[in-house]
């Protein structure tokens, strides 16, 4: 017997040699389209992770020449690269005012601060109209913000009174906290002045806010704006004070009530509660013929008229004069003293009208003083109402003088108001 | 007296050449169709990593809304996609659907091709409603869908 191979085997072989390589081209094609495909998808994470890992923020943002300029930080670890700039002015309402530009030199390197973007844009720009700005990144990535407009939403604004009653004539805080609860930043925050709301009581005088802007507020963050409100009334009365901020949302503000209480002063309790009437030292200045001379030093035995600012420091009464205010002046080393009357008025020669006027009662409580308000007082006369001079005691040396003041509180001249009387002390004068 | 003569039978020679040509008709064809099978499968291994590939890295955003205060003219709104490439691979807007709580329109998009880094805009109208969320959706060829919204106060 001959072993001969068949051809049916050769024939087989071959087969199988076609079709296996034909398999293993086709797992070869397979695991190479596979690894594109897995390089695409590494590609796609990688740009995926690129977008998330920038980041930037926009630190200020202001107009220079009718153009914006537009400041912003690189706050992430990649470079940044500004493709586009859309602005869109708010206030045209009939139509759509929205311009694209495609800002040069406009790469901002991780950590470094990218200034004058938005200066290259051809468009001019009205520095009152309210725009709202798009920043538009090569990676998709986009930051919108308000520019003199604060949004299109409402933000969180509270008004706070700190304290919210306070008496008379006293200042309080007014704090303003406006929380930027939009999603996009919001750019040069202006608070518009206080304004009165409803019918109050009180007055309320604010002062000038602090500070007066921010340039920009990022979602999320906080801006605290503050003002000294002094509020001046009654017991019990009380202003409605409301905050808002210019080009913002509308109806959008916020508001607090300052409650005043009166200082308390009755006939019992005046002497706890002095220094309701005071002078003003340095407006001291006598008069003893020839014109008035603001000075300590003062002649002896001479006739005398001496002058000064009294102010009435109550907050919410008028204060009537008595003609018995007077001052006492006492010699050192000496045991007489000398009262010189109030005068209705002495002129620089030294001539004194007396402290009269008609009606009830006679000649008493002439002049008012409203709460806050400052008179000249005269001092001078040789009694209550009456017009003759006094003369500077004869004795030399220091000297000195105690202004007692008489009156009342009270809302006419006539009325059965609250008496009250107070010595201004330490007057102090040298004769020679 | 009786010959034994050993011959090779014809029969036997037909039979192993019918046999030989059976198997090359059956192996050829068993192969034409593998391959074609093969061909298929390849071709529907490419398309679809490609098809594929070229959709992860397709990167489209909608870069800006503009919701078109038209009325005092014609009383129809409109509104303004700006469509941008920020991919490497360029793809085709084929859809672009425009809706909101009581509305919604689908506008199929021709020419709708946006290269790498570029933008196209595409501006249809629409009577968007103030205070109302108008939200705009984009499908490309290949099936990706983005979205964004827009409200004019």
């Amino acid at each position: 017997m001959i072993k001969r191979r068949g051809i049916s085997s050769v024939v087989g072989t071959v087969f199988a040699i076609i079709a296996l390589a034909s398999t293993v081209g086709y797992i070869t094609y397979s695991m190479n389209v596979l690894d594109n495909y897995n390089q695409s998808i590494l590609a796609r994470n990688q740009q995926a992770t690129d977008v998330t890992k920038e980041k930037f923020q926009v630190s200020s943002v202001t107009m220079v020449n009718n153009k914006l300029n537009i400041t912003v930080v690189n706050t992430g670890s990649l470079p940044v690269n500004f493709t586009k700039i859309w602005i869109t002015n708010k206030s045209a309402t009939t139509t759509a005012w929205v311009k694209s530009y495609t800002p040069v030199n406009s790469l901002a390197a991780p950590g470094n601060t990218l200034t004058n973007l938005g200066q290259g844009v051809s468009t001019w720009l009205n520095t009152n109209y309210p725009y709202h700005v798009k920043l538009v990144t090569s990676r998709g990535n986009t930051n919108e913000f308000d520019v003199n407009s604060v949004s299109t939403a409402p933000l969180n604004i509270q008004l706070l009174a700190t304290p919210p009653n306070v008496p008379s004539a006293f200042k309080t805080q007014l704090i303003m906290l406006v929380t930027n609860n939009s999603t996009g930043t919001v750019t040069n925050l202006v608070p518009n002045s206080l304004a009165t709301y409803g019918t109050p009581t009180a007055t309320c005088t604010p002062g000038t806010v602090s500070p007066t802007k921010y340039n920009t507020l990022s979602p999320g963050s906080t801006a605290v704006f503050t003002w000294g409100v002094t509020a001046t009334g009654g017991n019990s009365a009380s202003c409605t004070l409301s905050a808002s901020l210019q080009n913002g949302y509308s109806k959008n503000f916020a508001n607090t009530t300052i409650t005043t209480s009166a200082i308390s002063l009755s006939g019992t309790t005046y002497s706890q509660n002095t220094g309701t009437l005071t002078i003003n030292y340095t407006t001291f200045q006598f008069t003893q013929g020839s014109g008035w001379i603001p000075d300590w030093l003062i002649p002896k035995g001479t006739a005398t008229g001496f002058n000064m600012t009294l102010t009435n420091s109550d907050p919410v009464r008028t204060f009537y004069l008595s003609n018995k205010t007077a001052m006492i002046m006492q010699v050192a080393g000496s045991a007489s003293t000398t009262a010189l009357y109030a005068a209705k008025s002495i002129s620089s020669a030294g001539a004194v009208t007396a402290y009269t006027c008609t009606g009830y009662p006679t000649n008493d409580y002439c002049v008012s003083l409203a709460p806050g308000q400052s008179m000249s007082l005269y001092i001078g006369a040789n009694g209550p109402s009456l017009g003759g001079t006094v003369k500077t005691p004869s004795q030399v040396g220091p000297t000195s003088a105690l202004l007692l003041v008489y009156g009342k509180f009270d809302t006419s001249r006539g009325g059965n108001g609250l008496i009250y009387a107070q010595d201004i002390p330490f007057i102090a004068v040298y004769l020679y | 007296m009786i010959f034994f003569v050993k011959r090779r039978a014809l029969s036997t020679v037909v039979t192993t050449a019918l046999m030989l040509t059976a198997v090359a008709v059956i192996g050829t064809g068993v192969v034409a169709w593998s391959n074609s099978n093969l061909r298929t499968f390849e071709n529907n291994l490419v398309t679809s990593a490609s098809n594929n590939t070229n959709k992860i890295n397709e990167m489209p955003i909608i870069e800006n809304v503009v919701l078109v205060p038209n009325y005092p003219l014609f009383g129809i709104n409109s509104v303004n996609v700006t469509v941008t490439n920020v991919g490497t691979v360029g793809f085709n807007v084929a859809k672009i659907q425009i809706s909101d709580s009581t509305q919604s329109i689908t506008k199929t998009v021709s020419g709708g091709n946006v290269t790498p880094h570029s933008s196209k805009l595409f501006s249809y109208s629409y009577q968007w409603i103030h205070g109302s969320v108008t939200t705009i959706q984009v499908t490309t060829a290949r099936g990706t869908t983005i979205s964004a919204q827009a409200m004019q106060p």
